[in-house]
């Protein structure tokens, strides 16, 4: 009975404290019944081999002990959806942060240092990613202990004229799309608005600055990007295209076709300092990448109007000619 | 169908009824094995590991009473319905019933 009583144990080592005695003593208790009775049925006493087979049919001890007393999950499974959005939500909002932080440095920094933006983003949003996910888990957690976000999904009112109306799978919104774009409308917002936030001895060292001709449509430029950054948080909130919305961007996107094209079209977007520009580094080769790169999301602009105008014209037909 | 799904599956449809056919074997008392046993007799075939931990569950529920006993040199815990675990029978039943009527009129010409 020794290789019965190891196996007793070993359950009881996954079983919580409290419930080890009574289910090792019940689980002893079956356990003997068995043998008995496969040693009636062979007429002489199990061998330990014999015993040894007996106790592998009755399954590892972490999973008759998970039978006994199942696992709580950290998350109930009502609760399950909510906790993914929240989740996603609050992650996608320390990576905005992230990007903006890391983009202020990368920005005070006398050299361009793209290898340290990313490591920056990537270990300072693991790192606060790491603290949301764990007190997020655990309100989520301690909700199963009466607290009210169980009870508010399951009394949550709702009705289906308040639905959106999505018909077609390219309506949904991806959270992503709307977080690049707030982290890139933020990112230009901080580049636009460099000496609002550069400490004078930065900006004094600084080797190249917007031209003044960039500087003078400032104020247009940032107009154009808070509306960007409002289209944004509005794509969030009702995540889904209606025609409203698709004008809205298709507008948004021409007036950034035009800037760009306005941008690519000047002599010069950056100009040089006092303090000189590293070796091997022209003012025209910055330009002239400058200038390609407006081309180059013009462009993608350009193609996004033209999905947008093509996915006006498919709102106006009923769904089911589409 | 695959074998490994259709043993999920069968897995699945069996285990909605344990609890009705645990508790109405325990209409007279019974010990873990001799209540696997009495169910296997009836053709319901479930592995220790299922059945014993559930009939634990249901006593911790109070629809089952249960006690030590020794018998033939060792201790047994036997349960038996209790008034409560009846009243649950009684209900769980009539739903059977009800299910077993509608589901033999949608399979019978399969």
């Amino acid at each position: 009975m020794e290789l019965v009583q190891r196996y007793v144990s070993a359950v009881q080592r996954y079983l919580p404290e409290e419930q080890q005695a009574a289910i090792g003593r019940e689980l002893s208790a079956d356990i003997a019944d068995k043998i008995a009775h496969q040693s009636e049925e062979a007429g002489r006493r199990l061998t330990d081999s014999e015993i040894a087979a007996l106790l592998q049919e009755w399954g590892h001890p972490r999973r008759v002990a998970s039978q006994y007393v199942p696992p709580q999950p950290l998350v109930s499974s009502e609760l399950m959806p909510l906790y993914w959005q929240v989740l996603k939500l609050v992650l996608a909002l320390l990576f905005v942060w992230q990007v903006l932080g890391a983009s202020m440095t990368l920005l005070q920094a006398e050299q361009l240092r793209p290898v340290q933006f990313i490591l920056q983003l990537t270990v300072g949003f693991f790192d606060e990613a790491a603290t949301a996910f764990m007190v997020i888990t655990l309100i989520f957690y301690a909700q199963q202990f009466g607290g009210p976000l169980q009870g508010w999904v399951q009394q949550a009112k709702w009705q289906a004229t308040d639905l959106p109306p999505v018909e077609r799978p390219w309506q949904q919104i991806g959270l992503g799309d709307s977080i690049t774009e707030l982290a890139t409308t933020g990112f230009l917002l901080l580049l636009f608005w460099y000496p609002l936030w550069m400490p004078a001895e930065t900006l004094a060292g600084l080797r190249v600055v917007l031209s003044d001709v960039v500087q003078q449509q400032r104020p247009v430029i940032t107009v154009l990007l808070l509306l960007s950054v409002a289209f944004s948080i509005w794509c969030w909130l009702k995540p889904y295209w209606q025609q409203a919305t698709l004008w809205v961007n298709l507008a948004l996107n021409l007036a950034f076709i035009c800037l760009l094209a306005w941008l690519a079209s000047l002599d010069a977007i950056v100009a040089g300092t006092a303090q000189p520009l590293p070796e091997l580094l022209e003012l025209s080769d910055i330009n002239r990448v400058l200038k390609h790169s407006a081309w180059l999301v013009g462009l993608y602009l350009l193609y996004e109007t033209g999905r947008d105008l093509y996915r006006l014209w498919q709102l106006k037909k009923p769904a089911s000619a589409a | 169908m695959t074998e490994s799904r259709l043993d999920k599956m069968r897995g699945e449809l069996r285990r909605g009824v344990l609890v009705l056919a645990v508790l109405a074997s325990l209409k007279q008392p019974h010990y873990g094995y001799s209540l696997r046993k009495q169910l296997l007799d009836n053709g319901i075939d479930i592995d220790e590991g299922t059945l014993y931990p559930l009939v634990r569950r249901l006593a911790e529920q109070g629809l089952l009473d249960s006690e030590w006993q020794q018998a033939e040199g060792r201790e047994r815990r036997y349960y038996q319905l209790s008034a409560e675990g009846a009243q649950l029978l009684q209900q769980l039943a009539a739903e059977w019933q009800l299910l077993n009527g509608a589901l033999a009129n949608l399979v019978e010409n399969i």
